[in-house]
C-alpha cells in the first residue's frame, strides 16, 4: 500500500479537497430534502462519497474511507429504490457528513481519535439501515466499542471579506521573502556552529514547511474573482450593441473563478476587444437574425473555469460565424500560402497581423488594433488565444492563461558555468549530446520529429565565452523553434519568477529571475527573446513548425485533487510530463488541442466518466491508439470487464495501488505504442 | 551633507545618506548575460532580487574591477545596489569644489584632502536605460 509513505502534502491536499466535497454534500442533501425524487442529486451524492472513499484510501486515511463507504450505502439504497428519502434519512446523512468532517479533521494528527470517531459515526449510520440488513460496515483498523467523546462538528462560516491595500500585500510578500532568507541563514548557522545537517533538525524542517505554506497563502491572497471585471465587459457589450442597433443578451458563467489580480488587469483589454469584436463583427442585425430563423436578441456569453493551473475563458456569440473564404482571401493577398490549411487553421489566421488588419475595420471594434495585438497581449501572460466558429451559428474565442504568473515550472540548465531556467512550457524536447548536427547553408541543423531545427549553443548566444557541448534543449517560441546545446541539464523546478524591475532596460533573452532554495539567484530565459538573439545577426530563416513533443506526456484524469496530484507527482518523479483534467470531457478538450502519449483515468467522474472517455478516444481518428489506463476504486469483475471492453489497456485498483505497479504498466504501454 | 563614501577603483563617490538602506559585504552576484556593462548582475537582498550597478560605468569614468561591497539604496520605493571596491564609510562632504563632468552628478566636493563626486542616484541609474 502506498498509504503509509504518502507525502504530507497529499494528506493536506486531501483534507482541503474533502472539505469542499463535504460542503457540497451538505448542500446537496438539503436540496434532496426539497426535491426527493431527483436522481441527478442522488448520483452526484454517491459520486462524492465514492470519490472521497477512493482518495482517502490512496493517502492512507482508512477510517475516512470506511465512513465514506458507510455514507454511500444508504444513498445506494435510495438509488436502487429500496428506501425513501425522508427527514430522518436526511438528518442522519447530514449528521454523517458532519461526523466525516470531524474524522477528516483529526486523521492527519491523531489517527487513534479518528478511528474512535469513525466507529461512532458508522454506528449511527448503521442505526438507520433498512431492516433487511445491509452488509455490516466497520472501519478498517478501528478500535471497537470505544465510547468516544462527542465529536465537535464545526460548520463552515460564510466567507467574510475585507479590503486590503495592495501595498500591504506587497509588504507581506517582502516579509515572507525575508523570512525565507532568514530561514536559510539559520540553516547555515546550524551546519556551521553545530556541525549538523539542518534537514535533520525537526524544528528546522517544520519552519521550512510553515514558510512554504505562508508563501502559498500570500500568493492566494492576490487572487480576485473574474466578476471584478465583468461589469466593464458588460458595459462594452451594451455600448457596441446600441451603436450598431443590435439586441444582445450578456451572460457570465463562472464569474466566481479566481485569478491573479495582475493577470486579470492585463486581461481586461484583450477581453474588451474580444467582446466588442463579437458584438460588432459576429452578431447580425435583428432583421437579419429573424430572416435566418434566429431570435432577434443575440447572446454573448463569457465563461471561465479553472483547468489545472490554468484558467480557460471563452467569449462565444451566436452570430454568423467567421467567413472562412474571406479570411483566406485576405491571407492570400498578404502573400500567405493557405493551401492545405483546414478551416480551423484558416480561422485562426485572423490573429495574424496582415489578416486581421486587412479584414474590415469598423470604427467601433477595429480602432486600428487587430486581433494580432490581442493574441500578443495574451501570449505575454504566457497564455494562448484560439478561435473556432460554425457558419451561421456563432464564433467562440478561447483564451487560456495561467492562474498566477508567480509560479512557473522550469527546466534548469547550466551554460557557461551559470544556471539558467527555461519555462517548461516552451521546452519541446531534450536530446542527448550525441545528437547529430548537419550544416545546412552554414547553419547547424538537427532533426526534431519531421522538421529540421537550427541549433546554437547557449553559452555563445548569451555571450558567456566557451561554447557549450552538452545535451540539447529544443525550445519552442511563439513563432519559431530553435535548439540549444547547453553544458548540462540540472533538473525541474517550480520557480517563483520575479521581473527584473523597472531600473533595468529590457534585455532581450532574459525574462526574469528567481531565488533558489539556497539563496542563489537563477536567471530565467525568455524563449522568444532567446531565439531572437540566437538568430539575431544571421539571416532570419523561415519559422519552423511546431514539432511533436518527444518526452512522453501523460494525461491524468480524476475529479479528486488528491488522487490527481498524487499520480502527477509519481509520474513526474519518473520523468514524464503530466497534464491533468478533472473529468472526461475536459481531458478530451485538452487532448484535441495537443495529444498525450498515454491517458490515466478514473472511472467515476462528473460530466463524462472514464468509460465514455475511453470509448471516445478509441473512436477518435487520430488518437484512437493512445493507451488508456483505468485507475479506480471499483474492484468488481463487471466493472473491470466494462473498462476493458470500452478499450482500456490496463485496469489498476486504487486500494491495491502501488507506485511500481503504475509505473511499470505505464512504461510497458508506452514502449508498446512506440514499437 | 551627510553621505556614504563609495570608492570604485581609485575614484571616490558620495551618496546622500537618505538613499542608503544597507551595505552587504562580499555579495554573491548573479551575472546577467548580454546586459550592458554598467549592469553587473543581481544580488539577493533578504529575499528580494536587486540589480547591482557599476557607478563608474554609468558615469563613463571606468569599470569596477571586482565588487567587494554592495551598497543597497532605495529610490521612490525601488531598491538597487551600487558596487564598491572598499568598505564604504559615512562622513560629510564640506566644500563644493566644482562642477562634475557628468550632468547626472550633483558636483564635485572636497573631503579632507580628497575629492568626491556627489551622486544623484535617480539620474545616474536612469543611465542604465541608454
Amino acid at each position: 500500500m502506498i498509504g503509509e509513505d504518502v507525502d504530507q502534502e497529499f494528506k493536506d491536499l486531501f483534507v482541503e479537497d474533502a472539505a469542499i466535497r463535504l460542503d457540497r454534500m451538505s448542500e446537496q442533501l438539503l436540496e434532496l430534502e426539497r426535491s426527493p425524487g431527483t436522481a441527478e442529486l442522488l448520483t452526484s451524492l454517491c459520486r462524492e462519497a465514492h470519490s472521497l472513499k477512493g482518495a482517502a484510501g490512496m493517502v492512507g486515511f482508512h477510517d475516512v474511507a470506511s465512513v465514506a463507504h458507510a455514507l454511500e450505502n444508504p444513498l445506494q439504497e435510495v438509488l436502487l429504490g429500496e428506501r425513501e428519502v425522508d427527514g430522518t434519512l436526511v438528518d442522519a446523512l447530514l449528521a454523517g457528513v458532519d461526523g466525516l468532517r470531524a474524522v477528516v479533521a483529526v486523521s492527519p494528527a491523531d489517527p487513534a481519535r479518528a478511528a474512535r470517531s469513525a466507529v461512532e459515526v458508522i454506528a449511527r449510520l448503521a442505526a438507520i439501515a433498512v431492516p433487511k440488513g445491509s452488509p455490516a460496515v466497520r472501519p478498517a483498523d478501528a478500535v471497537h466499542n470505544v465510547p468516544a467523546a462527542p465529536i465537535s462538528t464545526p460548520r463552515p462560516v460564510e466567507v467574510a471579506t475585507m479590503q486590503i491595500a495592495l501595498e500591504r500585500l506587497d509588504e507581506i510578500d517582502r516579509v515572507v521573502g525575508e523570512s525565507a532568507a532568514a530561514h536559510l541563514r539559520v540553516g547555515r548557522l546550524i551546519s556551521e556552529e553545530y556541525d549538523a545537517d539542518p534537514e535533520s533538525v525537526a524544528e528546522y524542517r517544520e519552519l521550512a514547511r510553515l514558510l512554504t505554506a505562508l508563501q502559498e497563502l500570500t500568493i492566494r491572497a492576490r487572487m480576485v474573482t473574474l466578476s471584478t471585471i465583468t461589469p466593464n465587459l458588460h458595459r462594452a457589450v451594451r455600448d457596441v450593441a446600441r451603436a450598431g442597433a443590435k439586441k444582445v443578451r450578456w451572460i457570465v458563467d463562472g464569474g466566481e473563478t479566481e485569478i491573479d489580480r495582475k493577470i486579470l488587469e492585463l486581461l481586461l483589454d484583450p477581453l474588451i476587444h474580444l467582446v466588442r469584436n463579437a458584438v460588432d463583427h459576429g452578431i447580425e442585425k435583428p432583421a437579419e437574425r429573424l430572416a435566418a430563423g434566429k431570435p432577434a436578441e443575440a447572446t454573448v456569453r463569457l465563461t471561465a473555469r479553472q483547468r489545472g493551473s490554468e484558467i480557460v475563458l471563452t467569449v462565444a456569440d451566436d452570430g454568423h460565424g467567421i467567413d472562412v473564404a474571406r479570411v483566406k482571401a485576405a491571407a492570400e493577398r498578404s502573400g500567405m500560402d493557405v493551401s492545405g490549411l483546414s478551416d480551423r487553421d484558416v480561422e485562426n489566421l485572423i490573429f495574424t497581423a496582415h489578416v486581421s488588419t486587412a479584414t474590415e475595420v469598423t470604427e467601433i471594434s477595429g480602432r486600428g488594433v487587430g486581433l494580432d495585438v490581442v493574441r500578443a497581449n495574451i501570449e505575454r501572460l504566457r497564455g494562448r488565444a484560439e478561435v473556432s466558429s460554425r457558419p451561421g451559428q456563432g464564433t467562440e474565442f478561447t483564451v487560456t492563461v495561467p492562474i498566477t504568473l508567480a509560479i512557473v515550472e522550469c527546466l534548469l540548465v547550466e551554460s557557461g558555468g551559470q544556471r539558467f531556467a527555461l519555462p517548461i512550457a516552451s521546452v519541446l524536447s531534450l536530446l542527448p549530446r550525441e545528437a547529430r548536427e548537419q550544416r545546412v547553408a552554414g547553419q547547424p541543423m538537427l532533426t526534431v520529429g519531421d522538421s529540421a531545427v537550427p541549433v546554437s549553443d547557449l553559452a555563445s548566444t548569451l555571450e558567456l565565452g566557451e561554447p557549450d557541448a552538452g545535451p540539447i534543449v529544443v525550445v519552442s517560441g511563439a513563432h519559431a523553434t530553435h535548439a540549444f546545446r547547453v553544458q548540462r541539464l540540472v533538473g525541474h523546478r517550480d520557480l517563483v519568477i520575479k521581473g527584473l524591475g523597472g531600473l533595468l532596460p529590457r534585455i532581450g533573452a532574459l525574462g526574469g529571475a528567481a531565488i533558489e532554495p539556497d539563496g542563489s539567484i537563477v536567471v530565467v530565459l525568455d524563449p522568444d527573446g532567446l531565439i531572437e538573439s540566437a538568430r539575431g545577426a544571421r539571416s532570419v530563416g523561415p519559422a519552423t513548425p511546431r514539432a511533436p513533443v518527444q518526452m512522453p506526456t501523460i494525461m491524468v484524469v480524476d475529479d479528486a485533487i488528491t488522487v490527481r496530484e498524487l499520480e502527477r507527482s509519481i509520474l513526474e518523479r519518473a520523468g514524464y510530463r503530466v497534464r491533468v483534467a478533472t473529468n472526461g470531457q475536459e481531458a478530451l478538450g485538452l487532448l484535441q488541442s495537443e495529444p498525450s502519449d498515454l491517458v490515466l483515468t478514473d472511472l467515476e467522474m462528473p460530466v463524462m466518466d472514464g468509460i465514455a472517455l475511453t470509448e471516445t478516444i478509441r473512436k477518435h481518428p487520430s488518437m484512437g491508439r493512445t493507451p488508456v489506463v483505468i485507475l479506480t476504486s471499483h474492484d468488481s469483475d463487471a466493472e473491470r470487464r466494462r473498462g476493458l471492453e470500452a478499450g482500456a489497456n490496463a485496469y489498476i485498483i486504487k486500494s491495491g495501488f502501488d507506485q511500481q505497479r503504475l509505473l511499470s504498466a505505464v512504461e510497458q504501454l508506452l514502449l508498446g505504442g512506440r514499437s | 551633507v551627510e553621505v556614504l563614501f563609495l570608492q570604485v577603483d581609485q575614484e571616490l563617490y558620495a551618496l546622500p545618506m537618505g538613499f542608503l538602506r544597507e551595505v552587504i559585504a562580499q555579495p554573491r552576484v548573479t551575472r546577467l548575460p548580454t546586459a550592458p556593462a554598467p549592469i553587473l548582475g543581481l544580488v539577493n537582498v533578504r529575499g528580494e532580487i536587486v540589480p547591482l550597478f557599476d557607478v563608474a560605468a554609468l558615469l563613463g569614468t571606468g569599470r569596477i574591477p571586482t565588487t567587494a561591497f554592495a551598497v543597497v539604496i532605495e529610490i521612490e520605493g525601488v531598491r538597487a545596489a551600487l558596487a564598491a571596491s572598499v568598505v564604504p564609510e559615512s562622513g560629510e562632504v564640506d566644500q563644493r569644489a566644482g562642477e562634475a563632468r557628468q550632468s547626472e552628478a550633483r558636483g564635485v566636493y572636497s573631503h579632507g584632502d580628497r575629492f568626491a563626486t556627489l551622486l544623484d542616484p535617480a539620474a545616474t541609474l536612469a543611465g542604465a536605460h541608454r
